[in-house]
């Protein structure tokens, strides 16, 4: 097949991989401002949890070791974000908390857009018994506030990382499901999924071949504007001493055991809260500029 | 399809979508390990029977279902168990002293939400890419990405302690008595008994949990309102009214933000749920006793009762707006056909 026959409903795909190559995804100003917060976010978590596997410390300081500057010194040239009650370095711990954010903000929400996919294209290709039951178990969790319904399954399952990204995946792939399902329904009317049924394909290659690669688009812009949101959820839960088990450090742990000191030494709960705010403002701009991006506005 | 038997239609499937949301929290949460350490503390080590008798008492032992069945037989009878955090007093009495204060709060920062949202919202489209715009658009991002719980630290810090403007902990002054009990909720019963003390003082009380919402949660309403109004400013219908010679003053309120507004319903359910949420953080900053308190103190203590209970109600009450926001999407635009 010629680059010109190549029918161009199936371009969806193609444009995510080649979005700067495509004249109609332009990447735009906020994609770059947004791109710029995610990356380094990104950057340092990596950075963070290879130097962890290698046992080396790429922070400044050693994160969990006290006394490498005084007690609840203020920020500093030596420590430019201060130190804690057990004089630890607040920027140290706040790099060596950036791998839980980003993680859990990534695998909650590829979690739930793999299986959205598979389970909202299904129920909406086929419709029937499988797509009721899915759309009234969606219901039950839309109608459950996702940090009530997690509270709930970590006071379960015990605080640990591990079980908090369980809890919010539980917890969070019904909305991709439904989303799924919407798409699916707006493009299985379409000519060419007529043109498989006719030529006999079955639902599985059709789902798989031609229904999946043309909603995947709307659900991977939603799912970039929805890594803030994770990370939102996740620093509440962590404020309520929910994720990793202290000494390790962890942004809203640490912003809920600094509150009291917020009067005498505000950097010490200030600054990982102001890295929460970034790093949900960076996945948010990003997501709105590639929307604005694919959409071609 | 009439309206009321459009309403009786999603009542019903409001009460299977709670009944869902029972049986999926009481599997979650009791899914795993036995709470009755947590629950007795180091009495557990000491009193072995005492274990037992607990166990027995609260069927820890049975198997999910059958422990299912006892709550929802209790539940059929108003009994919602009892709460271990709070010293094994019944559920549904908590629920009712606390309960109250997160409406109030809730219905605060909803008002909050809803003036600073549609206001910011009309500001930033009459100032379309201009500053305005744009500070508008950076204040809702900056509300919106920061944690209900950090917004409330800083406005604690500036508003509280540095400024002294406001009350901070509790729901009143201390010495400040309650009104008598008519609606169950304070602050409504001061206000119709005339009971000004209470209500001045439960409403300095309330301003900061309720903002500290508030700023987290208008920039749904700003975002959608700013595009809606965009939009319906250049449809056909805002050419006809200006081309009458309708002033632009009576263009924009009657014609444009009228429809403008339906899109904010669509996110109505969202912003309950912000709020409800925010709860949970802003009563246990500020001290004030409400349900999200209850739920940390539950969660705390593993309190699976309180935390089933609380869930159960947080549901109730976004089904409710739902339902609510769907009915006066379906009174406000004619056009919406029932179904």
């Amino acid at each position: 097949m010629t680059e010109k026959t190549k029918p161009k409903n199936q371009m969806s795909l193609g444009r995510l991989a080649f979005i700067t190559g495509d004249a109609k995804v332009r990447v735009n100003k906020e994609m770059i401002i947004g791109g710029v917060i995610v990356a380094f976010f990104v950057v340092v978590a990596i950075a963070v949890t290879i130097a962890d596997i290698l046992h080396i410390t790429i922070t400044p300081y050693n994160p969990d070791t006290p006394n490498v500057g005084p007690l609840f010194g203020p920020p500093s040239l030596a420590h430019p974000m201060g130190t804690d009650n057990l004089g630890r370095d607040q920027l140290s711990r706040i790099l060596a908390a950036t791998p839980n954010a980003v993680v859990i903000g990534f695998v909650v929400v590829g979690f739930s857009l793999a299986l959205g996919l598979i389970i909202g294209s299904f129920a909406g290709f086929h419709g029937g018994f499988a797509d009721e039951a899915l759309m009234r178990l969606t219901d039950i969790f839309f109608a459950i506030p996702a940090l009530v319904l997690a509270i709930a399954i970590v006071a379960a399952l015990h605080a640990s990382l591990l079980n908090l990204m369980i809890a919010l995946m539980i917890v969070w792939w019904p909305a991709y499901a439904r989303l799924s399902r919407g798409e699916t329904l707006k493009v299985s009317h379409q000519n060419y999924i007529e043109a498989a049924r006719t030529s006999g394909y079955g639902s599985a290659r059709i789902i798989f071949r031609h229904v999946l690669p043309n909603i995947f688009v709307t659900l991977v812009v939603y799912a970039t504007l929805d890594i803030g949101t994770v990370i939102l959820t996740y620093s509440g839960l962590s404020y309520l001493g929910l994720s990793v088990p202290p000494p390790a450090p962890d942004w809203g742990y640490m912003v809920a055991s600094f509150g009291d000191s917020l009067l005498s030494d505000p950097w010490l709960p200030l600054f990982p809260g102001l890295l929460i705010a970034i790093s949900v403002i960076g996945f948010s701009i990003f997501g709105d500029g590639f929307r604005d991006a694919i959409s071609g506005n | 399809m009439d309206i009321g038997r459009y309403i009786a239609r999603r009542l019903l499937l409001a009460i299977f979508v709670l009944l869902g949301v029972l049986v999926v929290t009481f599997i979650l949460s009791h899914s795993y390990g036995d709470p009755i350490y947590a629950w007795l503390g180091k009495n557990a080590a000491l009193h072995p029977n005492l274990v037992k008798l607990y166990e027995d008492k609260y069927h820890l032992n049975d198997p999910v279902y059958i422990q299912f069945y006892y709550y929802i037989v209790g539940l059929a009878q108003g009994n919602l168990g009892v709460s271990p955090s709070r010293g094994f007093e019944p559920v549904s009495q908590v629920i009712e002293q606390t309960l109250p204060f997160t409406l109030q709060i809730a219905f605060f920062a909803i008002v909050m939400t809803l003036v600073m949202g549609i206001a910011l919202g009309i500001a930033a489209s009459f100032y379309y890419k201009r500053p305005v715009d744009y500070g508008v658009r950076a204040f809702y991002l900056a509300g919106y990405a920061s944690p209900s719980f950090f917004v409330a630290l800083i406005l604690l810090i500036v508003l509280v302690y540095y400024l002294h403007l406001l009350p901070s902990g509790e729901a009143v002054g201390v010495g400040i008595f309650p009104p008598h009990v008519i609606t169950g909720i304070p602050m409504l019963d001061a206000l119709i008994q005339g009971d000004w003390t209470y209500l001045g003082s439960a409403l300095q009380h309330i301003i900061l949990p309720s903002l500290a919402l508030a700023l987290t949660t208008f920039g749904v309403v700003t975002r959608i309102l700013r595009s809606s109004v965009l939009d319906v400013m250049q449809s056909n219908y805002i050419r006809t009214a200006r081309a009458k010679g309708v002033n632009e003053r009576t263009v924009f309120l009657r014609h444009g933000l009228r429809n403008a507004m339906i899109p904010v319903i669509t996110v109505s359910s969202l912003i309950v749920t912000f709020i409800l949420t925010g709860t949970v953080f802003v009563e246990y900053i500020f001290a004030y006793p409400g349900m999200g308190q209850y739920v940390v103190q539950a969660l705390l203590g593993q309190d699976f009762p309180g935390i089933l209970a609380c869930t159960l109600i947080y549901a109730l009450l976004i089904v409710l707006t739902n339902l609510a926001a769907d009915i006066l999407y379906v009174v406000v635009d004619p056009q919406i056909r029932l179904g």
